[in-house]
Protein backbone atom coordinates (compact mmCIF):
# COMPACT_ATOMS: atom_id res chain seq x y z
CA UNK A 1 0.00 0.00 0.00
CA UNK A 2 1.00 3.34 -1.00
CA UNK A 3 2.02 6.04 2.31
CA UNK A 4 -0.81 8.26 1.48
CA UNK A 5 -3.36 5.13 1.64
CA UNK A 6 -1.89 4.06 4.98
CA UNK A 7 -2.01 6.94 6.58
CA UNK A 8 -5.36 7.17 5.47
CA UNK A 9 -6.30 3.97 6.90
CA UNK A 10 -4.31 5.46 10.07
CA UNK A 11 -6.30 7.47 10.62
CA UNK A 12 -9.65 5.56 9.78
CA UNK A 13 -8.19 2.98 12.24
CA UNK A 14 -7.72 6.41 14.86
CA UNK A 15 -11.60 7.69 14.37
CA UNK A 16 -13.13 4.18 14.94
CA UNK A 17 -11.24 3.70 17.65
CA UNK A 18 -11.62 6.43 19.58
CA UNK A 19 -15.35 6.33 20.08
CA UNK A 20 -17.01 5.18 23.31
CA UNK A 21 -14.61 5.32 25.75
CA UNK A 22 -11.60 5.44 23.48
CA UNK A 23 -8.71 2.54 22.12
CA UNK A 24 -8.04 0.28 24.12
CA UNK A 25 -5.01 -1.64 24.23
CA UNK A 26 -6.24 -4.73 22.43
CA UNK A 27 -6.98 -2.75 19.57
CA UNK A 28 -3.54 -1.10 19.38
CA UNK A 29 -2.11 -3.96 19.64
CA UNK A 30 -3.89 -4.88 16.64
CA UNK A 31 -2.86 -1.77 14.71
CA UNK A 32 0.71 -2.43 15.89
CA UNK A 33 0.49 -6.22 14.11
CA UNK A 34 -1.07 -4.71 11.25
CA UNK A 35 1.71 -1.81 10.83
CA UNK A 36 3.93 -4.77 11.49
CA UNK A 37 2.80 -6.36 7.97
CA UNK A 38 3.09 -3.01 6.01
CA UNK A 39 6.30 -1.48 7.17
CA UNK A 40 9.56 -1.52 8.62
CA UNK A 41 10.22 -0.83 12.22
CA UNK A 42 11.55 2.40 12.20
CA UNK A 43 8.41 3.51 10.04
CA UNK A 44 6.04 1.56 12.36
CA UNK A 45 6.91 3.93 15.30
CA UNK A 46 6.23 7.11 13.16
CA UNK A 47 3.00 5.11 11.88
CA UNK A 48 1.81 4.34 15.50
CA UNK A 49 2.77 7.83 16.85
CA UNK A 50 0.63 9.08 13.96
CA UNK A 51 -2.22 6.26 15.34
CA UNK A 52 -1.68 7.73 19.25
CA UNK A 53 -2.17 11.14 18.02
CA UNK A 54 -5.19 10.89 16.23
CA UNK A 55 -6.59 8.24 18.52
CA UNK A 56 -6.22 10.34 21.97
CA UNK A 57 -4.19 7.39 22.86
CA UNK A 58 -3.17 7.99 26.63
CA UNK A 59 -4.00 11.73 26.69
CA UNK A 60 -6.64 11.41 29.43
CA UNK A 61 -7.68 14.65 30.49
CA UNK A 62 -7.03 15.56 34.27
CA UNK A 63 -10.33 15.28 36.32
CA UNK A 64 -10.58 19.07 36.35
CA UNK A 65 -10.95 19.45 32.67
CA UNK A 66 -13.55 16.48 31.65
CA UNK A 67 -17.22 17.84 30.92
CA UNK A 68 -19.56 15.76 31.88
CA UNK A 69 -20.78 12.53 30.38
CA UNK A 70 -23.98 13.01 27.89
CA UNK A 71 -26.74 10.76 27.88
CA UNK A 72 -25.61 9.50 24.84
CA UNK A 73 -21.86 9.32 23.44
CA UNK A 74 -22.04 11.06 20.15
CA UNK A 75 -19.03 10.74 17.85
CA UNK A 76 -17.79 14.40 16.83
CA UNK A 77 -19.08 16.28 13.25
CA UNK A 78 -15.61 16.64 12.60
CA UNK A 79 -14.80 12.87 12.90
CA UNK A 80 -17.97 11.57 10.94
CA UNK A 81 -16.94 14.30 7.69
CA UNK A 82 -13.23 12.77 8.26
CA UNK A 83 -14.24 9.47 7.74
CA UNK A 84 -16.24 10.38 4.68
CA UNK A 85 -13.16 12.30 2.87
CA UNK A 86 -10.94 9.36 3.88
CA UNK A 87 -12.98 6.92 2.51
CA UNK A 88 -13.43 8.86 -0.63
CA UNK A 89 -9.58 9.00 -1.17
CA UNK A 90 -9.35 5.05 -0.31
CA UNK A 91 -11.83 4.45 -2.78
CA UNK A 92 -10.54 6.55 -5.64
CA UNK A 93 -7.07 4.69 -5.24
CA UNK A 94 -7.53 1.30 -4.26
CA UNK A 95 -8.43 -1.72 -6.10
CA UNK A 96 -11.39 -3.77 -5.35
CA UNK A 97 -9.48 -6.56 -3.92
CA UNK A 98 -7.86 -4.04 -1.54
CA UNK A 99 -10.98 -2.40 -0.60
CA UNK A 100 -11.85 -5.55 0.26
CA UNK A 101 -8.86 -5.98 2.66
CA UNK A 102 -9.41 -3.14 4.09
CA UNK A 103 -12.38 -3.59 4.86
CA UNK A 104 -11.67 -7.10 6.66
CA UNK A 105 -8.83 -5.37 8.76
CA UNK A 106 -11.45 -2.47 10.07
CA UNK A 107 -14.08 -5.33 11.12
CA UNK A 108 -11.02 -7.38 12.92
CA UNK A 109 -9.79 -4.11 14.39
CA UNK A 110 -13.23 -3.55 16.12
CA UNK A 111 -13.54 -7.10 16.87
CA UNK A 112 -9.89 -7.10 18.70
CA UNK A 113 -11.92 -6.79 21.86
CA UNK A 114 -15.20 -7.45 20.73
CA UNK A 115 -16.28 -3.78 21.04
CA UNK A 116 -18.96 -3.59 17.99
CA UNK A 117 -20.67 -0.36 19.52
CA UNK A 118 -23.38 1.11 17.99
CA UNK A 119 -21.15 4.73 17.24
CA UNK A 120 -18.73 2.10 16.14
CA UNK A 121 -20.81 0.36 13.36
CA UNK A 122 -22.62 3.64 12.34
CA UNK A 123 -19.08 4.84 11.20
CA UNK A 124 -18.16 1.30 9.79
CA UNK A 125 -21.78 1.42 8.14
CA UNK A 126 -20.42 4.58 6.62
CA UNK A 127 -17.44 3.17 5.19
CA UNK A 128 -18.80 0.37 3.78
CA UNK A 129 -21.16 2.90 1.32
CA UNK A 130 -18.22 4.49 0.39
CA UNK A 131 -15.39 1.77 0.06
CA UNK B 1 -42.63 24.92 -7.26
CA UNK B 2 -43.90 23.80 -3.98
CA UNK B 3 -42.52 24.79 -0.61
CA UNK B 4 -40.53 21.90 1.34
CA UNK B 5 -40.76 23.02 5.39
CA UNK B 6 -39.87 20.32 7.94
CA UNK B 7 -40.62 21.48 11.54
CA UNK B 8 -36.99 20.55 13.40
CA UNK B 9 -37.37 18.40 16.66
CA UNK B 10 -34.83 17.30 19.01
CA UNK B 11 -33.17 14.65 16.45
CA UNK B 12 -34.24 16.07 13.23
CA UNK B 13 -33.11 19.42 11.59
CA UNK B 14 -35.47 22.30 10.27
CA UNK B 15 -35.76 22.34 6.54
CA UNK B 16 -37.13 25.18 4.39
CA UNK B 17 -36.49 25.30 0.82
CA UNK B 18 -38.57 28.05 -0.64
CA UNK B 19 -37.68 28.98 -4.35
CA UNK B 20 -39.91 31.97 -4.36
CA UNK B 21 -38.57 33.80 -1.17
CA UNK B 22 -35.17 32.35 -2.44
CA UNK B 23 -34.61 30.60 1.53
CA UNK B 24 -32.78 27.16 1.72
CA UNK B 25 -31.87 26.30 4.72
CA UNK B 26 -30.94 23.07 7.39
CA UNK B 27 -30.55 24.12 11.10
CA UNK B 28 -30.72 22.40 14.44
CA UNK B 29 -29.74 18.94 14.70
CA UNK B 30 -29.44 16.04 12.49
CA UNK B 31 -29.61 12.53 14.08
CA UNK B 32 -33.06 11.01 12.15
CA UNK B 33 -33.79 7.23 12.96
CA UNK B 34 -33.03 6.48 8.77
CA UNK B 35 -30.98 9.61 7.57
CA UNK B 36 -31.61 8.28 4.13
CA UNK B 37 -35.72 8.56 4.07
CA UNK B 38 -35.62 11.44 6.01
CA UNK B 39 -33.39 13.63 3.15
CA UNK B 40 -35.08 11.48 0.36
CA UNK B 41 -37.48 14.84 -0.11
CA UNK B 42 -34.57 17.19 0.58
CA UNK B 43 -32.93 15.64 -2.56
CA UNK B 44 -36.02 14.98 -4.71
CA UNK B 45 -36.71 19.13 -4.06
CA UNK B 46 -33.08 20.29 -4.75
CA UNK B 47 -33.01 17.93 -8.49
CA UNK B 48 -36.56 19.33 -8.92
CA UNK B 49 -35.19 22.93 -8.37
CA UNK B 50 -31.70 22.12 -10.31
CA UNK B 51 -34.29 21.90 -13.67
CA UNK B 52 -35.16 25.94 -13.26
CA UNK B 53 -32.80 27.50 -10.07
CA UNK B 54 -32.89 31.00 -9.62
CA UNK B 55 -29.76 32.77 -10.94
CA UNK B 56 -28.21 32.98 -7.48
CA UNK B 57 -29.01 30.33 -4.45
CA UNK B 58 -27.32 30.89 -1.25
CA UNK B 59 -27.68 27.48 0.75
CA UNK B 60 -27.67 27.66 4.89
CA UNK B 61 -26.37 25.36 7.21
CA UNK B 62 -26.63 26.20 10.44
CA UNK B 63 -26.01 22.58 12.07
CA UNK B 64 -25.74 22.57 15.85
CA UNK B 65 -24.89 18.98 15.19
CA UNK B 66 -25.16 15.49 13.16
CA UNK B 67 -24.52 12.01 13.28
CA UNK B 68 -22.13 10.06 10.92
CA UNK B 69 -25.52 8.63 8.77
CA UNK B 70 -26.38 12.42 8.25
CA UNK B 71 -22.77 13.88 6.85
CA UNK B 72 -22.98 11.37 4.14
CA UNK B 73 -26.46 12.60 3.19
CA UNK B 74 -25.71 16.43 3.77
CA UNK B 75 -22.87 15.34 1.33
CA UNK B 76 -25.38 13.92 -1.09
CA UNK B 77 -27.08 17.35 -0.48
CA UNK B 78 -23.91 19.14 -1.32
CA UNK B 79 -23.19 16.96 -4.41
CA UNK B 80 -26.07 17.47 -5.46
CA UNK B 81 -26.08 21.54 -5.21
CA UNK B 82 -22.35 21.06 -7.16
CA UNK B 83 -24.47 20.84 -10.97
CA UNK B 84 -26.52 24.42 -10.14
CA UNK B 85 -25.08 27.20 -11.22
CA UNK B 86 -24.43 30.68 -8.51
CA UNK B 87 -24.99 28.23 -5.91
CA UNK B 88 -22.37 29.03 -2.68
CA UNK B 89 -22.78 27.64 0.45
CA UNK B 90 -23.28 29.58 3.62
CA UNK B 91 -21.88 27.60 6.16
CA UNK B 92 -22.75 28.82 9.89
CA UNK B 93 -20.98 27.30 13.53
CA UNK B 94 -21.58 28.84 17.04
CA UNK B 95 -18.30 30.61 17.78
CA UNK B 96 -16.91 28.21 20.22
CA UNK B 97 -17.67 25.06 17.92
CA UNK B 98 -14.69 24.55 16.18
CA UNK B 99 -15.21 20.76 15.27
CA UNK B 100 -18.40 22.42 12.93
CA UNK B 101 -15.97 24.66 11.19
CA UNK B 102 -13.54 22.11 10.89
CA UNK B 103 -16.96 19.53 9.60
CA UNK B 104 -17.67 22.41 7.54
CA UNK B 105 -14.03 23.08 5.92
CA UNK B 106 -13.90 19.16 5.35
CA UNK B 107 -17.11 19.56 3.37
CA UNK B 108 -15.86 22.19 1.34
CA UNK B 109 -12.60 19.84 -0.34
CA UNK B 110 -15.16 17.17 -1.16
CA UNK B 111 -17.20 19.50 -3.11
CA UNK B 112 -16.55 22.05 -5.99
CA UNK B 113 -19.10 24.76 -4.67
CA UNK B 114 -18.03 27.91 -2.75
CA UNK B 115 -18.42 28.13 0.84
CA UNK B 116 -18.69 30.98 3.57
CA UNK B 117 -18.15 30.56 6.76
CA UNK B 118 -20.06 32.21 9.50
CA UNK B 119 -20.44 32.69 13.33
CA UNK B 120 -23.63 33.08 15.09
Amino acid sequence: MSEEILKALTQLFAIITKQDGGVTEKERLFVISFFKQELDQETVNEYLELYDKYSGFNTEKPESEKKPERKRKLTSVRDSVKTLALCKKINKTLTQNQKVVVLIKILELVGADKNFTPQRMEIIDCELFYL
Amino acid sequence: MEILNLEGTEDTPKIILDKGNGIYEISGRSLPEDSAEFYQPVLDWIEEYAGQPNPSTEFVFKLEYFNTASSKLILDVLSALEDIDGTTIMWYFHEDDEDMEEAGEEFSELVEIPFEFKTY
